[in-house]
């Protein structure tokens, strides 16, 4: 680190703040006009009698009225002004025609001005003076009425488009309210008929047997299988639908740990086909959200598994890399029936099946992508070493970035 | 001995007469009654309206309730549970298609003692009664009658 900069930063900010800078202009313009006026000759400093003995009749009632008011006005304008010119500082970059807002600031804070002209000519005849600071007014009054002028189309757009983000946002919840309806439907309803199916197709066979052929036996296991593919879709489905509107937090997660409860979900598979998953390296922790990573984990895992060619043993290796100080690369490597080049562009899209000879949804990949994208993370397919099986490529925020 | 009565709040038929068959396979000690809304399985249980012969329609042992009905939903059904004494000591088993998570969560929270996903699988639904028989008229006690 650099040793500390000798001049405060909080004065150098002062400095530039724009009520500083128009405030300084305001009185660098009446001083000029006061130096112009008195070179030409014409004193504003100039006595001319009484002030005001006419007018407010010598009456203490009526002077301190006027005092009293013209203070009010004049400090409202002033603490109007310095209000505004705050809001422009604070938010410069969020509001629009924020030169509008400081031209505006300039134009009540002289007119504050008058009422402080009003006050003191009361006791002290500075006509001129206060003569001048009314030009100053007339300026920044007039100049701001005309440039509000040609503004007015475009708050009048800002205001239409203001009015069409309520209006998409209003769509957008709307949207969001139907697809939970449409969730809960495909939750509760779509089911309902399978079940009819497969239960009554079961019952015909077990009432029928002696009745019914082999093949009409046959069939009846075909619409059992069928009706466990649809019933898996809808599953797949479903979770797919959670995985987009579940609230994900990114924390420091293990990703060992997430191997480790992997491992254990699809223990029964494993052992089944005798599947070996090895691990090269110790995992790093990432910044992300342990239920998505888990069902990346899970997903891809299971892929191995699952397509793998006829008599093969399933074998799955996961690595990792550091690619910058805050990024690293998972990666998942297996020997199995990989995926077709050509189809790389499409393995994440829904229903994209490359192996009808292999149970799938189509909806598996989809998942992995989904949450990933709600992570922040990325995912792809990328070229394997040995040219065989399926080798992916998960890119995560590291938890603790080091060098 | 008379068969204990299991309530089943099911308003889709073709669910209802599976489960019945499958009870039946499984030697279930369960007579099953069915009614098709959350408004009937209270009057039921409260023996109102067409329910009010216990004789002809005994007190239920156990509840198994669905979720999405007409009238008054499962959901309403466990709200009016939690309300009376009684109600509080009646078991009820959520047997719903739904597995999201809100569902599952809602019902625990409202006090159902078991959530159960209909199985699709004939088979499954089979092993499903069996163990929900063993368990439930087996080794689980449910409260005795204290009115």
């Amino acid at each position: 680190m650099a040793a500390p900069t000798p001049v405060t930063p909080t004065a150098a900010r002062w400095f530039t703040r724009p009520l500083f800078r128009w405030s300084a202009a305001i009185i660098a313009a009446i001083v000029f006009g006061i130096l112009v006026f008195e070179a030409l000759g014409i004193s504003v400093f100039k006595r001319i009698g009484m002030p005001h003995e006419f007018c407010y009749l010598r009456d203490p009632k009526l002077i301190w009225l006027h005092v009293v008011a013209d203070l009010l006005i004049g400090f409202a304008y002033v603490s109007i002004s310095v209000t505004l010119a705050y809001l422009v500082y604070k938010a410069s970059k969020g509001i629009p025609f924020n030169w509008m807002f400081l031209a505006f600031g300039l134009f009540i804070v002289t007119c504050g001005l008058t009422h402080f002209m009003e006050v003191w000519v009361i006791w002290e005849p500075v006509y001129w003076l206060s003569g001048y600071v009314k030009v100053v007014t007339a300026a920044a009054s007039v100049a701001t009425a005309i440039a509000l002028f040609p503004l007015l189309p475009k708050i009048f757009k800002l205001i239409d488009a203001a009015r069409r983000s309520e209006e998409r946002r209003l769509e957008i919840e709307q949207l969001n309210q139907e697809l939970e309806r449409f969730n809960y439907s495909v939750a509760h309803d779509l089911r309902a008929p399978l079940r009819g199916i497969s239960g009554f197709s079961q019952i015909l066979r077990e009432d029928c047997e002696k009745e019914l052929s082999a093949d009409a036996l046959e069939y009846l296991e075909r619409i059992q299988t069928s009706v466990a593919q649809m019933d898996a879709l809808i599953s797949e489905l479903l979770k797919y639908a959670t995985i987009s509107r579940q609230k994900v937090s990114l924390e420091p997660v293990l990703l060992e740990e997430v191997l480790r409860v992997t491992l254990g979900l699809l223990n029964a598979e494993i052992a089944r086909r005798h599947a070996e998953v090895v691990t090269t390296g110790t995992l790093p922790t990432v910044l992300g959200d342990a239920t998505m990573l888990q069902v990346v984990f899970q997903n891809l895992i299971g892929n191995s598994i699952k397509f793998v060619g006829p008599g093969v043993t399933p074998r799955i290796e996961i690595s990792s890399e550091r690619l910058t100080t805050t990024k690293v690369a998972v990666y998942f490597t297996d020997n199995g029936i990989g995926i077709p080049a050509e189809a790389r562009d499409r393995i994440f899209g829904l229903f994209e099946r490359f192996h009808p000879e292999h149970a799938g949804t189509g909806i598996g990949l989809p998942i992995v992508h989904r949450a990933v994208e709600r992570i922040n993370g990325q995912i792809e397919l990328v070229e394997s070493p040995t040219g065989k099986g399926a080798r992916f490529q998960l890119i995560l925020a590291l938890a603790s970035p080091r060098s | 001995m008379p068969k204990h009565v299991l309530l089943v709040a099911e308003d889709n038929a073709v669910d209802a007469m599976l489960l019945e068959r499958a009870l039946r396979r499984a030697g279930s000690s369960f007579k099953m009654v069915r009614v098709s809304n959350g408004e009937e399985l209270i009057d039921y249980v409260q023996a109102r309206g067409p329910y009010e012969d216990r004789a002809q329609h005994p007190a239920p042992k156990m509840i198994l309730l669905d979720l999405k009905m007409p009238k008054k939903d499962g959901f309403a059904v466990l709200r009016w549970r939690q309300s009376t004494p009684a109600g509080c000591q009646l078991p009820v088993i959520v047997f719903s298609s739904s597995s999201l998570e809100q569902d599952i969560n809602q019902a625990y929270s409202l006090g159902a003692n078991s959530y159960v996903v209909k199985p699709t699988a004939p088979e499954r639904l089979e092993s499903m009664v069996k163990a929900m028989h063993e368990w439930w008229a087996g080794f689980n006690t449910t409260a005795l009658k204290s009115a």
